[in-house]
């Protein structure tokens, strides 16, 4: 079977092999002294400390850069760097008293329906194009589709209420909406609101621009490699002032010990997501330090009261006095984070701190479940997702410990986790019971946010309708609120709405996500309260 | 040897067509695109509306053809759609236009808004080519030295060294080694980089971990297939004739390793593409591995289909090569076909 | 069997992973008689205890407690049975899969193996992560389903070595002789063939058991796995990887089970490789 053919072939064959394998070796050779005095040589990492770029880490990829197009919290916070809207928030969060001037200068309302906006002069886009009150008519048209026919605003389900914008003058602009909007101006401070060029967002192809965006912000774009480096550039001519930090790259990193390990090395300044077990760890390091605040966002587990067993009031009770949030708080969630008393956060509007945390107490846990009349023990299960949101699977696992510790003859619990499609396409579908994972960033600071899409009966041919409260005196109140302009009486329903909340549990009460952010040692910064991160507050430590 | 080819080709052909539908049905399975792309709490409308742009509002079978053939020669080029408004009234949504597989046009990426998906997938690829490039060199040439010693020396210290070694690599997950490699060499030494792209630096860690598994895999393998061929017959009569012992390896026993080698390292492709889903997503490096679990969890079905087709028709083509080697290596195999 | 007892007390290696197999083994069947708490059982005040010979350790948690107060050396030890099970039926379900289909196809040659052989690029060319991400989207992940994935992706590998051992085996001397005293095709296979081919596939199983039992920790890290309901190696190693730092230990004992036990596998299967092919034992 040797035949010479073969050995030919075969030694033909060996020579590429050695061939390539001497290739390998001066590759090898030069990878292993480059390696040793690699760090003594490497560039970047001797230049000064204020001339490196700054490097922020999400933990999830953006999609798009088209400020309209999108979802996600954390592609408004990238974006936001980019484009601006007419008013911002302070951080902390006051939905009264927090609004701040950013493109419009000043607002008031010209009747119920109607909000006039002065606009900052002199304030130019990055391609040059003038801000001008066509610029926000534009962006209004631009969401309800009325610039490009196959483009519509990816939230516009928030945003119909605002019909149009009318231009009364070059500075001056009068926003229209449908009905009274109590929260007009919570609109204004962000999503779809972000104002873009009319020239620029008219003329170019939705392609071009979803990848090469134009704002009137303290940054400009530089480039983008699709899950890689997102590069931005200050705006010197910024009508603000040029920012401090003249380069930033934006990157994703999903393992949150990638991103911490990243910052300790000094590869990063900026980490978003960090573990609270490796907050310590940060501090003492020297390299890095945390800051941190219970964020916009509220964590909460619905009970899926369309069936058993949670389509009791008692066991919902139940359930609410049997998961130990508070003490769930403090271990599994590291003392981080805020305990919601209902659903309405602690400083959006509407809140009411008159209202009592549901207290532990697993006796009136096993009480009400004797009371409420079902067969014992009951099966629970819990659904939940993981790794999205800071500790979301293991504070879904101490739940169902927690309501465990009822006892055997009370409750067996068992824990499914899914993944994010699969969780939504089980909650769209009412699939679920037992207890469900929930997180709502709730980006307009507006109890309304959190109310209506979760309480409010859907209609029928929505996903999620089948497992709505449909309780037609929520309806009411949330309808209410929603359509009046006095504040004081929006507050008041508000508090009778969430007492009835409270008597009739929803959910499981939950509290804000803690939003933990790793800053390198050379940045001053300080995590803002609605998930934001903008560079222009970040300032190289002197 | 010609018509050999074109046969294989054909068969390739086949086998990507099989992969193409296997793709569609499997991805149609998990679910609706549409309330992804939206907030959660969206009305219908938004998402009928959203299903109709993208044509998912279609019979699976329409999809299907569309997807492989795409609009011309049937009504759906430029469709406008009307539907019902919530707030009374039609809602007209114009239709997206597709060009079909065969015009190598997967439509556009749903979570990549506006972007042709084939080119999201190609605008990728370099970057997991230079990762598994770098990583195959690794696993391939080191597993080649470490059986070789082996099998040389068997049962010896050195032996028995490089095969706990090998049966460690294997054990660790490597997510698992990944990580350790980030904490030893970025964070406690200083390095190399913790992740992403870019320089030299960033291929090593990302390299070593997906090579890992295959370098232990291939080691035990080389080491194996070298003791088989050690022990038969003509080794034996060629050590018996007075070769020395490197010259029985060299044209001998080497030589009849490598023929099953050969068709190991076309499958390690294979295996590289699913590593490459780990260790692109720990080391934060955009390649395709990160594209297609990332796809395949906003269910973005362009990108997930432009991309399983690319990665088949890479390791087809790949296998297809490796065959007609082997073939060339064993003339048995060629005659018993 | 003398033979085979003989043979097994001459490798030292092979009695190591033998008995570390059997240690594995029998703590996998006896994990509720071992096991010195449920493993599920979560007290949050106790949570993140260190090892016992740790500072702030307690005799309570002898390898320590997790992020959720479980007892680590519990579910390490009940671990071992999610391990060993996905390990031991997926390499079952595949291999006989492979076997089977890759005689098949060496055999019968023509249509049937054109088509196995399509099948088998299809599967190949067809990412693993996806089929898995899909089977856990459509039916869910869990015990059952990781089984099912791994045993039905991993029929390809022993198809193809089996298919091509058979193929250079078909014309060796003594098969040719065989065939020519008149022996029919099954005898053929079963005397002749199987001994022959079974070389490559028992070291590519003991291999699988071992990687499959990887994989199921490769597959919950990506959130595809078993359920938080059992406890395994693969969910304590991809729990753990979130603290490396404040909760080494919460990887590290599972880690060195699953080291432990596929090097142990390894051993043994080593030694089973040389024991079923004579050529080797008389040579070393």
């Amino acid at each position: 079977m040797e035949t010479t053919d073969i050995e030919r072939a075969f030694l033909d064959k060996i020579h590429t092999i050695q061939f390539s394998r001497r290739g390998f070796v001066q590759v090898a050779t030069r990878a292993a002294v480059a390696a040793a005095v690699g760090p003594f040589i490497l560039p970047g990492r001797t230049l000064a400390q204020a001339q490196r770029p700054v490097v922020v880490i999400y933990g999830v990829p953006w999609d798009t850069l088209d400020p309209h197009n999108h979802i996600a919290t954390w592609i408004e916070s990238i974006t936001g760097n980019m484009f601006e809207q007419p008013v911002e928030m302070s951080s902390p969060i006051d939905p009264v008293n927090g609004w701040r001037p950013l493109l419009a200068t000043s607002w008031k309302r010209l009747n119920p329906t109607t909000m006039q906006f002065k606009l900052r002069e002199g304030v130019k886009f990055h391609n040059g194009e003038e801000f001008t009150a066509e610029a926000v008519k534009f962006t209004i048209d631009r969401i309800h589709g009325r610039v490009h026919k196959e483009f519509k605003g990816a939230v516009l389900s928030y945003y119909r209420i605002i019909d149009r914008a009318d231009p009364v003058d070059k500075y001056t602009v009068n926003v229209i909406t449908t009905q009274p909007d109590p929260i007009l101006l919570n609109r204004m401070s962000g999503f779809h609101t972000r104002i873009v060029p009319p020239k620029y967002y008219a003329t170019n192809s939705l392609a071009h621009v979803a990848t090469n965006p134009v704002g009137s912000g303290p940054y400009r774009f530089v480039s983008w490699v699709k899950d890689g480096d997102l590069v931005l550039e200050a705006n010197e001519q910024y009508w603000g002032g040029a920012p401090d930090i003249k380069k930033v790259i934006f990157r994703t990193a999903s393992e949150p010990s990638v991103r911490v390990s990243a910052l300790l090395a000094a590869d990063a300044d900026l980490v978003h997501a960090v573990p609270v077990e490796e907050i310590d760890f940060i501090n003492k390091s020297g390299k890095a330090y945390v800051s941190h605040t219970a964020s916009n966002r509220v964590a909460l587990w619905r009970l899926e009261r369309h069936k058993p067993p949670m389509n009791n009031q008692k066991v919902r009770q139940a359930m609410n006095y049997a998961a130990n949030m508070d003490g769930l708080l403090k271990t599994v969630y590291g003392g981080m984070g805020k305990r919601v008393s209902t659903m309405v956060g602690a400083w959006h509007f509407g809140h009411d701190d008159k209202i009592p945390f549901y207290p532990y107490d697993p006796n009136k846990a096993r009480a009400l479940l004797k009371e409420s009349g079902v067969s014992l023990p009951i099966q629970i299960n819990v659904h939940t997702i993981q790794g999205r949101y800071p500790k979301d699977k293991d504070m879904a696992e101490g739940i169902a410990a927690e309501v465990s510790k009822l006892g055997k003859d009370y409750v067996s619990t068992k824990v499914t986790v899914y993944e994010w499609g699969t969780h939504l396409k089980r909650q769209n579908a009412c699939e679920n019971d037992g207890i469900t994972h929930n997180s709502w960033g709730n980006w307009m600071f507006d109890a309304d946010m959190i109310l209506f899409p979760w309480l409010h009966t859907l209609p029928s041919t929505d996903p999620g309708a089948a497992c709505r409260p449909a309780k037609p005196e929520w309806d009411r109140l949330i309808d209410e609120a929603r359509t009046t302009l006095d504040q004081g009486k929006r507050k008041k329903v508000y508090s009778d709405l969430q007492r009835q909340l409270w008597d009739d549990p929803p959910f499981i009460f939950g509290h804000h996500v803690a939003d933990i952010m790793g800053v390198s040692s050379r940045l001053a910064w300080k995590v803002r309260q609605d998930e934001m991160v903008w560079l222009k507050e970040a300032r190289f430590k002197k | 040897m010609w018509r050999y080819i074109l046969r294989r080709l054909a068969q390739a052909v086949l086998v990507i067509f099989g992969v193409l539908l296997l793709v569609f049905v499997i991805m149609q399975l998990t679910g609706d695109p549409a309330s992804l792309m939206l907030p959660p709490d969206s009305p219908a409308e938004d998402i009928q509306r959203v299903r109709i742009m993208y044509g998912l509002d279609r019979p699976l079978y329409v999809q299907f053809v569309r997807f492989l053939f795409g609009d011309i020669g049937t009504r759906e080029a430029g469709r406008t759609v009307r539907t019902f408004a919530s707030g009374g009234g039609w809602l007209e949504v114009p239709v997206k236009p597709r060009g079909g597989v065969i015009r190598g046009d997967f439509g556009e990426s749903l979570r990549y808004r506006e972007q042709p998906a084939l080119g999201v997938v190609l605008e990728r690829f370099p970057r997991s080519l230079e990762l598994m490039a770098a990583a195959f060199l690794y696993a391939v040439l080191l597993s080649l030295v470490f059986g070789l010693l082996c099998a040389l020396r068997p049962a010896t210290l050195l032996d028995q060294g490089i095969r706990v070694l090998a049966i460690l690599g294997q054990s660790m997950p490597s997510f698992w080694l990944g990580l350790l490699l980030i904490l030893v060499f970025a964070v406690w030494l200083g390095w190399l980089p913790a992740m992403g792209s870019g320089t030299w630096w960033h291929l090593v860690m990302p390299a070593i971990t997906l090579g890992s598994l295959s370098l232990a895999r291939n080691t035990r393998l080389v080491r194996s297939g070298m003791l088989d061929v050690l022990n038969e017959d003509y080794v034996r009569t060629a050590r018996a004739k007075g070769l020395t012992e490197r010259l029985v390896v060299a044209k001998h026993a080497l030589k009849n390793t490598a023929i099953p080698l050969v068709t190991l390292w076309g499958l390690d492709v294979g295996v590289l593409f699913g590593g490459a889903v780990i260790t692109e997503s720990i080391f934060a490096w955009p390649g395709t591995g990160r594209l297609v679990i990332e796809s395949v969890t906003r269910r973005d079905f362009p990108v997930v289909q432009a991309a399983v087709f690319f990665i088949a028709l890479i390791f087809v083509l790949v296998n297809l090569v490796v065959d007609l080697v082997y073939g060339w290596l064993d003339p048995r195999v060629r005659v018993g076909r | 069997m003398g033979e085979l007892w003989h043979s097994l007390r001459r490798g030292k290696a092979a009695c190591l992973g033998a008995a570390i197999l059997l240690v594995m083994v029998l703590s996998a069947v006896l994990a509720p008689v071992v096991a010195p708490h449920d493993p599920l059982q979560a007290e949050i005040t106790k949570r993140l205890r260190p090892p016992v010979w740790r500072e702030k350790g307690a005799a309570e948690n002898l390898l320590g407690s997790d992020q959720l107060g479980r007892d680590v050396l519990s579910r390490t030890i009940y671990g071992s049975r999610v391990s060993l099970m996905v390990g031991i039926i997926a390499v079952l379900i595949s291999g006989i899969l492979g076997v089977v289909l890759g005689m098949v196809s060496a055999f019968q040659g023509g249509r049937l193996d054109a088509l196995i052989m399509r099948i088998a690029d299809v599967q190949l060319a067809f990412p693993f992560i996806l089929l898995a991400i899909a089977v856990v989207a459509v039916v869910g992940g869990g015990l059952l389903n990781v089984i099912l994935i791994l045993g039905v992706t991993g029929w390809v590998s022993y198809a193809r070595v089996v298919r091509s051992q058979v193929l250079s085996v078909k014309e060796k001397e003594y098969v040719e002789a065989a065939r020519a005293l008149g022996s029919r095709s099954l005898v053929l296979i079963f005397r002749q063939i199987l001994p022959n081919v079974m070389t490559p596939v028992i070291v590519l199983a003991t291999f699988n058991v071992a990687s499959y039992m990887v994989a199921e920790a490769s597959l919950t890290f990506l959130g595809l796995g078993v359920q938080p309901a059992i406890p395994s190696w693969g969910i304590m190693l991809a729990d753990g990887r979130e603290y490396m730092r404040a909760g080494w230990w919460m990887a590290v004992f599972p880690g060195l089970a699953l080291m432990l036990t596929v090097l142990s596998i390894n051993l043994v299967g080593d030694w089973l490789r040389e024991y079923l092919d004579p050529r080797l034992r008389h040579t070393e």
